[in-house]
């Protein structure tokens, strides 16, 4: 009797739990009809969008065969590099901006560009650079474009008698005050957006990036990085979670913490994950820029992030790659498709297809994509390229050392130095 | 741990061979298992341990880079404490809990099938996910301990979200899945012959005398045999920080157990050859510990045979 040791496998298969959508169907090979391999991280109503995107696209092409593998986002991850070691992966993969490079730089993805069949001609020079590597190679297509700002919640500021803020002309000591006021009316102020996404933009207000330019360490200095950290503790005695209350909503979905449940006043969130949370928190919900030093919201440092990228393997045979390359432009071109999921992933990179879905979006998708697009024409920071190799743990970086500091284990700057030293060894 | 009979080693007849074969063929499912399971990817994960392997490429020889790292590597002190921690506080909590628990069953209840089942069913369930919900709702900001506290006008914090005490519920977690070690004890338990019992009560031995005196000497197999499968099964527990941490070992590396650091590296971050490494160093330490406890267990372990 070893039951300690079976808990051991037992849990081992919990942790891949995958969930396997597509049935078997015999896979043809070079026979003209293709079968492809698909993958993509999971969630419930992307899984039902990519199923319905799917049908319509066997329905057009009968001879090709989508064989669709969802896994959700944490064992996505490791299950797309046990295939990749294995010298099987899928033809098709949804790829992160974190780890566009980590496989392309080896050589594990295709140039999306030497694929035939996939039409790029509606998307403009931005867009494309967030799947591209600093020499050029297209490694994935974004299927959504969104931004990390503020998201307010109107009927919480209304209760609180706390007036929006002019986000055009705001700076970082109006969002103290506000989020201290919403806190004296006993909800949580304002969230701290802990990790990259918000100390990017800060970043750039400092004239400072995330990586340096061959993405080989931290792009920035110990002094800024406790200026943010500092940042973080002002906002702390100013309306801002306890560290207990970071570390619950850090293991619960966002629709499940204190914004998403309608407790806290302002949180920064990707602009769409806006259209999921209003309806969880029962709210009426807007963007806002993010404060700046100056009082200028185009000195802010925002910048457009793109999500859920489609990419191709770089070892597939020619005939499911062919049908792959299909399938990527019929998601990323096709008005009909893009429905599917309406916002989903972010506002949708071809224009064309905008104009044909908007009509049909909710009021707060439309809202977002206003924002985005007015974000759009006013970005007067350079779009950054995916994240060198090895940036995939530095999120979990800033979660612990910041959760740290939160409770008090740390000054600023012995976190600054610390969340350094981690970074440029991630990256080395 | 019987006396080895020395092997008679005369030439084997074309009979003996036969024999010999069918023998091998027997255990070939077994055997295929073994070098294809067990010994295959082991070899393999040494080799791998002094490469620098990212799982996309091919593996790179670096000799004992992996093991050098390890000693200015923070976060693995950090995997190193938490693990230690975790081995040698619930160990023996659990094992205390299992042999209590086994003894009050041992009085001859009624139903004890029942209770048996019911004591056994957490160790079933301890590594499921079920268990992060569970475990969240019991010791959450507004979860059941809190509640009890409040009642007793205490007002408690979140205890599996503080770094402090995180790792402190899953030690509770670990104690509560005693069924496998209380069903060996309560098994032990049954072979004590009741005439020991007797000869102590007339002796004028008390509850507590024939328990130290006579139930725990001729346990001391079955406590060792349980110490050694538990102490095992710790140094290599990674579900239930897994499933409860997300798999981050959160909050503030609180729960970053060895394993999970292990799984983390090698598919969190691409060092194959890392991970292999730590892996071996988690093999030494396992196989030391339990050689220390079979040299300590002739001090106190008793054989009645």
């Amino acid at each position: 009797m070893y039951p300690t040791r079976r808990h051991v496998l037992t849990g081992g298969t919990a942790a891949a739990l995958v969930a396997t959508l597509a049935s078997c169907r015999s896979s043809g090979d070079s026979d003209g009809s293709p079968t492809v391999d698909y993958a993509w991280w999971s969630s419930p109503e992307n899984d039902a969008a990519i199923l319905a995107a799917i049908e319509k696209f066997e329905a057009d092409h009968p001879e090709v065969t989508l064989e669709g593998e969802a896994t959700p986002w944490d064992g996505y991850w490791d299950k797309l590099a046990t295939m990749s070691a294995g010298g099987n992966p899928p033809d098709l993969i949804q790829m992160s901006e974190r780890y566009l490079l980590e496989y392309g730089q080896r050589e594990a993805l295709a140039d999306l560009r030497s694929v035939d069949d996939i039409d790029l001609s509606n998307f403009d020079e931005e867009t494309l650079r967030l799947g591209e590597s600093s020499d050029g190679v297209l490694y994935g297509i974004p299927g959504g474009l969104s931004t990390f700002v503020l998201a307010a919640n109107v009927d919480l500021f209304a209760q609180a008698g706390v007036d929006l803020p002019d986000d055009t002309t705001w700076t970082w000591s109006d969002f103290y005050e506000i989020s201290a006021a919403l806190a004296d009316s006993g909800i949580v102020g304002a969230g701290y957006g802990i990790g990259i996404e918000s100390l990017h933009p800060w970043l750039r207000q400092h004239g400072e990036t995330m990586y340096n330019a061959d993405g080989t360490a931290a792009g920035f200095s110990v002094e800024v990085l406790t200026s943010y950290l500092e940042h973080l503790l002002t906002l702390q005695e100013n309306g801002g979670p306890t560290a207990d209350q970071v570390s619950e909503d850090a293991a619960v979905p966002a629709e499940a913490g204190l914004f998403g449940t309608g407790e806290q006043g302002m949180d920064w969130a990707y602009s769409s994950t806006l259209g999921d949370l209003a309806p969880a928190a029962d709210a009426e919900m807007r963007l806002l820029c993010i404060p700046s030093q100056t009082g200028k919201a185009a000195e802010a440092g925002m910048y457009l992030k793109g999500s859920a990228f489609h990419s191709l393997s770089a070892h597939s045979d020619p005939e499911p790659q062919a049908a792959a390359g299909q399938f990527i432009d019929f998601m990323i071109n096709s008005a009909d498709i893009v429905q599917e999921f309406g916002m989903f992933f972010g506002v949708p990179p071809n224009p064309d297809v905008v104009d044909a879905i908007a009509p049909d979006l909710t009021p707060m998708d439309q809202h977002v994509l206003e924002f985005v697009d007015e974000l759009r024409e006013n970005l007067t920071t350079d779009t950054p390229g995916p994240s060198p190799s090895g940036a995939g743990n530095v999120q979990g970086i800033f979660e612990r050392d910041v959760l740290d500091m939160l409770y008090g284990r740390g000054t600023a700057s012995e976190t600054a130095e610390k969340i350094l030293e981690a970074v440029n060894n991630e990256l080395g | 741990m019987g006396r080895r009979p020395t092997r008679d080693r005369r030439p084997l007849s074309a009979r003996d061979k036969k024999e010999e074969r069918a023998g091998f063929a027997f255990l070939s499912p077994w055997l295929v298992g073994l070098f294809v399971i067990t010994i295959g990817p082991m070899a393999a994960s040494l080799y791998l341990s002094f490469t620098d392997y990212s799982f996309l490429d091919s593996p790179e020889w670096i000799g004992l880079e992996n093991y050098q790292r390890l000693f200015s590597d923070t976060r693995f002190h950090q995997a190193i404490g938490v693990t230690f921690r975790y081995v040698i506080v619930s160990v023996p909590l659990q094992l205390v809990v299992a042999l209590l628990v086994a003894i009050v069953l041992d009085r001859g209840i009624r139903g004890l099938a029942l209770y048996r089942s019911a004591f056994y069913l957490p160790s079933l369930i301890g590594g499921s996910v079920a268990i992060a919900i569970l475990w969240r709702q019991i010791f959450g900001a507004d979860g059941l301990v809190n509640w009890a506290l409040a009642l007793i006008g205490i007002e408690g914090r979140s205890w599996i979200a503080n770094p402090d005490t995180a790792l402190g519920t899953l030690i509770v977690l670990n104690v509560w899945t005693f069924g496998a070690p209380m069903i060996i004890f309560l098994a032990g338990l049954r072979q004590i012959p009741a005439m020991y019992y007797e000869a102590a009560g007339v002796d004028g031995a008390g509850v507590l005398r024939r328990f130290w005196n006579v139930t725990v000497p001729i346990l001391t197999p079955i406590i060792f045999f349980n110490l050694i499968l538990q102490l095992i099964g710790a140094f290599q527990a990674f579900t239930q920080a897994f499933i409860i941490s997300g798999g981050s070992g959160a909050p503030s590396d609180s729960t970053l157990f060895y394993t999970l650091y292990l799984y983390m590296e090698g598919f969190g971050n691409f060092s194959m050859g890392y991970a292999s490494a730590m892996a071996w160093v988690l093999v030494v330490i396992i196989g030391a510990f339990t050689l220390i406890n079979f040299i300590a267990s002739k001090y106190w372990v008793f054989y009645d045979d």
